[in-house]
């Protein structure tokens, strides 16, 4: 009786070794894809850099292959590098087109807010006003280059969509 | 009569370049040159050796100057920015 | 394919990824996917002072559309086995 008993364990964990090879196989499979390169990042504290300049920092919720990601309780920050300011405003959800993503990432929580230390907080919408404003500037010369390359034979690479 | 044209598609003709010292014009008023180690139908390219120059605009004059800008070992370019390849001229 | 495959056999070298905005990012490349997204590890930040809150950041996942280039340590790099899949990819998508 005993011996059934054994062979039977026996025969159990050569199964569980197959299907954990498997397993490993089918993992594998996935290991290179859109998702898999995200859902290490669910529901952690991350930034997303946007197309058009902003940055957001939230919690990533849920994301899907082409990468549109649900961000939970959003900030939306604003840096003046030269001023050394910026501005906050929270922004509750966002919903984000993937096609609108420069780069995300995951922040370190303990050191997330140490680059803050050097910058002045100022009110949002200030910031923001001279972030347009310089952005108004970046494309009007944006502009002028274009014109100025088309003119002697080259081509531009300038888009007013993207000011990331 | 032998039909013995084959038809082909412009990239199969840079097939022949592989391993050839190219020029590729890319968007931004950039250049480079480099050995074609790979490519495939998007224009994505492997280079080796390359050199970057950038055709960059002098606010004032409006001239504009080529900056040869950096060299790098191994690049990958990504096809969205190619504009045409072709061989170097022979001086240079 | 032929990329895509060519990255994965780049996973754990140190590169450099520079976006169309001619901001260079070093890393080390911990996954890739057919859009050639990258995702870095350990991003060594020469680009702080544009983008201050990358200091913090653990790990990025940067969009394949806005990569200009990407360069590579030649080390890493077989050319001739580069070569002849370029010239095999060439086939097969005729």
């Amino acid at each position: 009786m005993s011996g059934n008993f054994s062979s039977i364990a026996a025969s159990n964990a050569a199964v569980n070794e197959l299907t954990s090879e498997v397993d490993s196989l089918y993992l594998e499979q996935y290991a290179f894809t859109t998702s898999a390169a995200i859902v290490g990042s669910l529901n952690k504290s991350v930034f997303v850099l946007l197309r058009d300049g902003r940055n957001l920092f939230g919690i990533l919720r849920t994301f899907d292959q082409y990468a549109n990601l649900v961000i939970q309780d959003t900030t939306e920050r604003v840096y003046l590098l030269e001023e050394k300011q910026y501005g906050e405003i929270f922004q509750d959800n966002f919903l984000i087109r993937g096609e609108n993503v420069v780069m995300f990432g995951e922040l370190d929580l303990d050191a997330e807010d140490d680059h803050l230390k050097e910058f002045t907080k100022i009110d949002y919408k200030e910031a923001n006003a001279k972030l347009n404003k310089k952005n108004e500037e970046k494309i009007k010369k944006g502009r002028e280059h274009t014109k100025t390359y088309l003119q002697q034979g080259f081509t531009s690479d300038f888009s007013k969509a993207d000011l990331y | 009569m032998a039909d013995s044209f084959e038809s082909t598609e412009p990239l199969d003709l840079i097939k022949s370049l592989l391993d050839e010292t190219i020029v590729v014009k890319l968007r931004g008023a950039r250049e480079i040159i480099g050995k074609l180690h790979a490519y495939d139908s998007h224009c994505n390219m492997v280079l080796g050796d390359a050199t970057e120059t950038i055709y960059q605009i002098n606010d004032s004059t409006k001239e504009i100057t080529p900056i040869e800008k950096k060299q790098s070992e191994m690049i990958f370019v990504r096809g969205d920015s190619v504009i045409l390849f072709s061989s170097p001229d022979l001086d240079g | 394919m032929l990329f895509f495959s060519f990255f994965k056999t780049l996973v754990d070298q140190q590169i450099t990824v520079e976006l169309k905005n001619d901001i260079e990012i070093t890393g080390t490349l911990r996954s890739v996917d057919q859009y050639l997204n990258i995702k870095l590890e350990n991003i060594t930040n020469k680009e702080s002072i544009r983008y201050p809150h990358l200091n913090a950041v653990k790990t990025l996942f940067i969009r394949g559309s806005t990569i200009r280039y990407v360069h590579l340590p030649k080390s890493a790099i077989d050319v001739n086995l580069l070569q002849d899949a370029a010239r095999k990819e060439a086939m097969v998508s005729k």
